[in-house]
């Protein structure tokens, strides 16, 4: 790739404190989802005159963690600042957020993340963090059939004042695929520190600034789940560099990622950044954060997906990579600890977890971790004080038992993997025990020969143009060993039916 | 000073239309505010004054506890439709 057609791509995340009780700077409850609308509103998150903000300190030591978990340099003092910008979703006519023009205002800057070598050769690439910020959502604005044809807006102001976090990193990004491995590790990230659920809808959003060097920078707004960010910085690269192959300049413009069309296209432009006409909220006095509040904060961290991995590895024997799937996502790296109290064989329950269970989800799906289910906030319930595993679906119904019992039935040679691999397909549907299952389906291996003679010699008898190619053919024994488990529900242990049937097509070659 | 161009452009971000006098007015008003404030500056404070900065510490806020708050506040909305409030649509 020539030097000039780099690509730098730099973003800017919005996280939602799910696990917050109650709003920014009001006490209003903060979970809006499947709510009426405007029942969560009081006079400070309407911005009704003579009200003053009452800042919430869990949002603060939120907040603080996550900057930690980010390497950024805590402030000191923490000062809100106020966005001027007349709006609908916004009922003051200005957002009260956080600004570094002056100081260090905002509760974190200059961080960083590391990005792992995806072919696990340690760390390939480091991506600075500019700020972290704490910041209030606006409201929610619907429209009676669609945005064009709606002649006004419905604002619902649940959501209004909802503690927000915002993260902005400096454009170090070169691919799209560094910005899922970033988004992907800050999921996981949210997920330990349980302050952020990303599965719900709407709880991280991300914009993207993207540019080829030497050209302008454009910025893509509006992308509400992380899974789509890829799909849009992708789309937006092929467009720049379609501009630029032709000699057309690409304009420094603001486009929405327009989700149904896979699209981005051009958005009319609000305000410039002086327009917002930043200045400190007099309402909120600074926070002071002592290095002793540091300390306490620090000590209250939950551990961090870098050092789970870590312990991983040496504590269980795992390999990093492994260990890295694991707690890629939490729930994964939940049930695997959780089984080990039932079984304690880690290899086995990781790998159970990890190829069995994992294939089947990325497969069929159900909620996992960083994915945006946009079905998910009618389905989900409203657990707002442990909200690492919100899945209705699959997830709920399978326990550390489940994996536990599973494991033990195969390593203690009572079913093989076929059968066990249908014990899980029923086990994930329906939620039953394995040990259940298997009383009711009668699936312990045959492994005795006078078990499977009649069965061998109905195939045998069934399949006789099969058993005439076989005789010159020995590849045909495999399609006549499928039969045999089909027959037995894949309970028969496959190297001793091969061994049955080599035997007969043995007999037949030398009687002919 | 404020020039009519500038309360011009503050009157297009926060929406609100303005006829030409209007805006020679309120560019007038807002310049005598502001010289007003100059007074400020001729007062003897000393060289080394740290400005004054409200601060609490992280300890004194508020907890983490919902309240929902007890009045319905849309009696207060002009246009509803449903629980929704109605607003312009905006460009
Ligand atoms: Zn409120």
């Amino acid at each position: 790739m020539m030097q000039a057609d780099k690509v730098m791509i730099g973003l800017e995340i919005h996280c939602q404190l799910t696990a917050l009780r109650s709003k920014l700077f009001c006490p209003c409850p903060a979970d809006y989802r499947g709510k009426e609308p405007n029942v969560n509103v009081c006079p400070i998150c309407l911005g009704m005159p003579g009200t003053l903000p009452l800042l919430n300190r869990k949002a603060v030591e939120y907040a603080v963690m996550l900057a930690l978990a980010l390497n950024c340099r805590i402030a000191s003092r923490i000062t809100f600042y106020r966005k001027n910008y007349f709006y609908p979703d916004l009922p003051k006519n200005f957002q009260i957020t956080q600004y570094n023009a002056y100081e260090q205002a905002s509760v974190g800057a200059d961080g960083y993340m590391e990005l792992d070598d995806p072919k696990g050769n340690g760390v390939s690439k480091v991506i600075r963090i500019r700020r972290l910020q704490l910041e209030e959502d606006p409201g929610r604005l619907v429209y009676d059939g669609s945005i064009d044809t709606s002649n006004y807006a419905l604002v619902d102001y649940n959501r209004a004042g909802v503690a927000l976090v915002e993260i902005v990193t400096e454009p170090d990004f070169n691919a799209p695929n560094e910005v899922r491995l970033f988004l992907n590790r800050l999921a996981s990230i949210l997920e330990h520190l349980n302050i952020c659920n990303p599965a719900l809808d709407g709880a991280v959003r991300c914009d993207a600034n993207v540019s080829i060097r030497g050209h302008a920078r454009v910025e893509i707004k509006n992308i509400n789940s992380f899974k789509d960010v890829e799909k849009a910085i992708t789309f937006e690269i092929a467009r720049q560099r379609s501009l630029t192959a032709r000699g057309i300049e690409v304009n420094s413009e603001t486009r929405h990622w327009d989700d149904a069309r896979r699209i981005t296209v051009q958005a009319r432009t609000k305000e410039e950044e002086e327009d917002y006409r930043y200045f400190p909220e007099p309402d909120i006095p600074s926070v002071i954060l002592s290095s002793e509040d540091l300390e306490v904060i620090k000590a209250s961290m939950p551990e961090l997906p870098h050092a789970r991995v870590e312990r991983f590895v040496r504590a269980y024997a795992l390999t990093r990579d492994t260990a890295r799937i694991l707690v890629g996502e939490k729930y994964l790296a939940d049930l695997f600890e959780a089984s080990l109290k039932y079984y304690d064989n880690a290899r086995s329950i990781a790998n159970w977890i990890v190829t069995d269970l994992k294939g089947y989800l990325d497969r069929y799906g159900d909620g996992s971790n960083g994915s945006n289910n946009s079905s998910s906030s009618s389905s989900s319930k409203s657990d707002s004080n442990d909200n690492s595993n919100v899945n209705t679906g699959i997830l709920a119904r399978i326990t550390p038992k489940h994996i536990a019992e599973l494991a033990v039935l195969v390593d203690s040679g009572k079913i093989n993997r076929t059968v066990a691999k249908q014990i899980m397909q029923k086990m994930l549907s329906t939620g039953m025990l394995p040990s259940a299952i298997i009383q009711g389906m009668n699936v312990d291996m045959l492994s005795k020969k006078d078990e499977l003679e009649g069965i061998v010699d109905r195939v045998m008898d069934e399949e006789r143009k099969a058993v005439m190619d076989a005789i010159s053919n020995e590849k045909i024994l495999n399609y006549l060993l499928g039969k045999v488990m089909k027959y037995t529900n894949g309970r028969a242990d496959p190297k001793l039916v091969l061994s049955m049937l080599k035997e007969r097509i043995v007999d037949l070659r030398s009687s002919q | 000073m404020v020039s009519v161009e500038e309360v011009r452009h503050l009157a297009h971000l926060a929406r609100i239309g303005m006829k030409d006098e209007e805006l020679r007015l309120y560019a007038e008003q807002i310049n005598e505010i502001i010289e007003y404030f100059n007074m400020l500056d001729e007062l003897e404070i000393g060289n080394d004054v740290e400005p004054y900065r409200m601060s609490r510490g992280y300890k004194e806020m508020r907890d983490d506890i919902p309240v929902a708050f007890p009045a319905d506040m849309l009696s207060n909305a002009k246009s509803m439709k449903g629980r929704f409030i109605k607003a312009p649509k905006m460009g």
